[in-house]
């Protein structure tokens, strides 16, 4: 592993498939129910022209916690990297002549979504919390803040708003087994 | 408490079992969006593509149970809306009919227009399509860009020319409404309706998140002829003709749209009552919670719909406010029923994961919340809220 700054910068510099080539690198990790996303075939979705492939083995030994906070660290990245484009997309388009990104609204979002990151980039820095699934909670509300402002194109599966739906699904895989909730 | 009555308790039970009908074909549907025209016959998309046609244009308008429908109420609509989202939403807005540009139509045609559209639609299940956002402007209809020029002599036949981006249905579309411009200015916006035969259409569908079954597209319109018998409104004044008139017809689509997002919440946490038989008694407290906020919603989402049957001045802010709620309410539960499973909840539950993924598409869907919550503002500022 490339260290988690390695991971989130990559995350938030190239994207989601390079983030997760990097955290895959010593081998692919399975959650506790033995999901994982990888780059390969068949591709269940695509991104950014690239395959993403849901493999199952049960049997396969649960992402050790060192991996699973990268992966907190990856879903980050992502997130920033949401940030940017959202912020270039509303910089360039206009409503009666003003950019999108000097509404009121808009910039009271957006300073919403980067609170989010910075609050959570806090929380991860030396030792992170012992559960992990609040904070990938955060990372998916701060995403779908985002999305709301990139309106129609955030929806579009080969837009932006596709990395984010596969950002949610890495946190739904390998979320934290709870005992006290079936399958 | 806006409530039921018999009539709409009958519409809802029919819808609601024409739904279930459907909703074990959800995913293929999405693998595939062209599987709908196998399903034509099906009730619940016999209905739809007949619902919206004004019972006046319809020789055979659907009675259900001796009472009559056409689709065109206000709380008739989010009623059947929200039964069908509660199934399958992509479904929904798979299937024919005129539920968008039928509105319009209803509103702006004149009686040959109203033959002409209806027509088409009731000859055989025809899908349509309602054409306004343009690929750089989805929140700024004013400054739409496609035109309409003389094609010759004035009054003769138009040119329109443009490209309108998230467009439903376009690609199998054989009518549809389009929003152009004749003039520079707000006011020069005006609508035709579209025979997609017509030499210079088209339309491609391009990939989606979620709500696969729309097949939303991209559609270029090159120099695509419209008789001048086409223009929507041709005998209204220009403002009730133009994209002031038309905000009439996007108040009374909200309520619908709205009603989806219900829908699709409803539908997640019944799923998690269907699937988990073993819920804690923590568990059910927290989706009692869930359900009483859906119903609160639901009121609003009723009290647009009665607002349209009434012609009531606040239709457009109740709408609005409703579809705002509603979005947002169809996106918090659907990621909240996904905890109701463990690690990998998204792939063992895929009508779950759908679920959450449509919720999506509901957000941007006939203006987003930012763009509804400045509705709502105005009519703030304007006094013109008088709550009751």
């Amino acid at each position: 592993m490339s260290g988690y700054p390695g991971i989130r910068r990559t995350a938030r510099e190239e994207g989601l498939v390079a983030a997760l080539e990097l955290l895959h690198k010593d081998g692919v990790r399975h959650g506790p129910a033995g999901h994982a996303l990888v780059v390969g075939r068949p591709a269940h979705l695509e991104l950014q022209g690239v395959g993403l492939s849901v493999v199952r083995d049960p049997s396969a030994p649960p992402a050790p916690r060192e991996w699973t906070l990268g992966l907190l660290w990856l879903r980050l990245g992502v997130s920033e990297w949401l940030l940017d484009r959202t912020v270039a997309y509303l910089g360039a388009r206009t409503t009666g002549g003003t950019p999108l990104l000097l509404q009121q609204m808009v910039k009271g979002q957006l300073a919403e979504a980067v609170t989010e990151q910075v609050e959570l980039s806090t929380l991860l820095a030396g030792r992170a919390p012992d559960r992990l699934d609040d904070p990938h909670r955060q990372i998916t509300r701060a995403d779908r803040v985002l999305l709301r402002l990139l309106g129609g194109s955030g929806f579009r599966a080969d837009g932006p708003g596709q990395a984010a739906h596969a950002s949610e699904l890495l946190a739904d895989f390998y979320r934290e087994d709870r005992h006290d909730r079936a399958r | 408490m806006i409530e039921l009555d018999e009539r709409l308790t009958v519409l809802q039970g029919h819808a609601r079992e024409w739904a279930r009908d459907l909703r074990p074909l959800a995913l293929d549907l999405e693998v595939d969006p062209e599987l709908v025209h196998d399903l034509l016959d099906r009730p619940g998309l016999a209905f739809l593509a007949r619902a919206a046609i004004p019972a006046a244009y319809n020789p055979a308008p659907i009675v259900l149970d001796g009472h009559l429908f056409d689709g065109m109420g206000g709380l008739e609509r989010v009623t059947f809306v929200e039964e069908f989202a509660a199934c399958d939403t992509g479904m929904l807005l798979a299937a024919p009919g005129s539920s968008l540009s039928g509105i319009f139509v209803a509103l702006l045609g004149d009686e040959e227009q109203k033959r002409w559209f209806y027509g088409r639609l009731l000859e055989r299940p025809t899908w349509s399509f309602f054409a306004l956002t343009e690929p750089d402007r989805g929140s700024d209809a004013p400054a739409l860009e496609s035109t309409l020029t003389p094609a010759g002599p004035e009054g003769g036949p138009l040119l329109l020319n443009g490209t309108k981006r998230f467009i439903g249905n376009a690609a199998r579309a054989a009518v549809g409404m389009v929003f152009a411009r004749v003039r520079p200015g707000p006011l020069g916006i005006i609508s035709v309706l579209v025979d997609t035969a017509t030499p210079g259409f088209r339309a491609e569908p391009f990939p989606t998140v979620g709500l696969k079954g729309n097949q939303v597209s991209e559609v270029v319109f090159t120099d695509l002829e419209v008789p001048a018998e086409r223009v929507l409104g041709r005998h209204l004044s220009a403002t009730r003709r133009g994209l002031a008139g038309a905000v009439q017809g996007f108040n009374r689509l909200r309520p619908g749209v709205a009603a989806l997002g219900v829908g699709i919440a409803r539908g997640a946490m019944d799923y998690v009552l269907e699937h988990r038989s073993d819920l804690t008694s923590w568990e059910r407290d927290e989706l009692d919670r869930v359900s009483r906020r859906i119903a609160g919603v639901r009121q609003l989402v009723r009290r647009a719909g009665v607002a349209m049957d009434e012609n009531d001045p606040m239709l457009g802010y109740l709408a609005s406010m409703a579809k705002a709620r509603a979005a947002r309410l169809a996106e918090e539960v659907t990621l909240a029923m996904l905890d109701y499973f463990g690690p990998g909840a998204r792939w063992e539950h895929p009508l779950l994961d759908k679920y959450a993924r449509d919720a999506r598409g509901v957000e941007f869907m006939e203006g987003t919340s930012n763009i509804q919550n400045l509705t709502v503002f105005q009519g703030l500022s304007q006094n013109r809220l008088s709550v009751h």
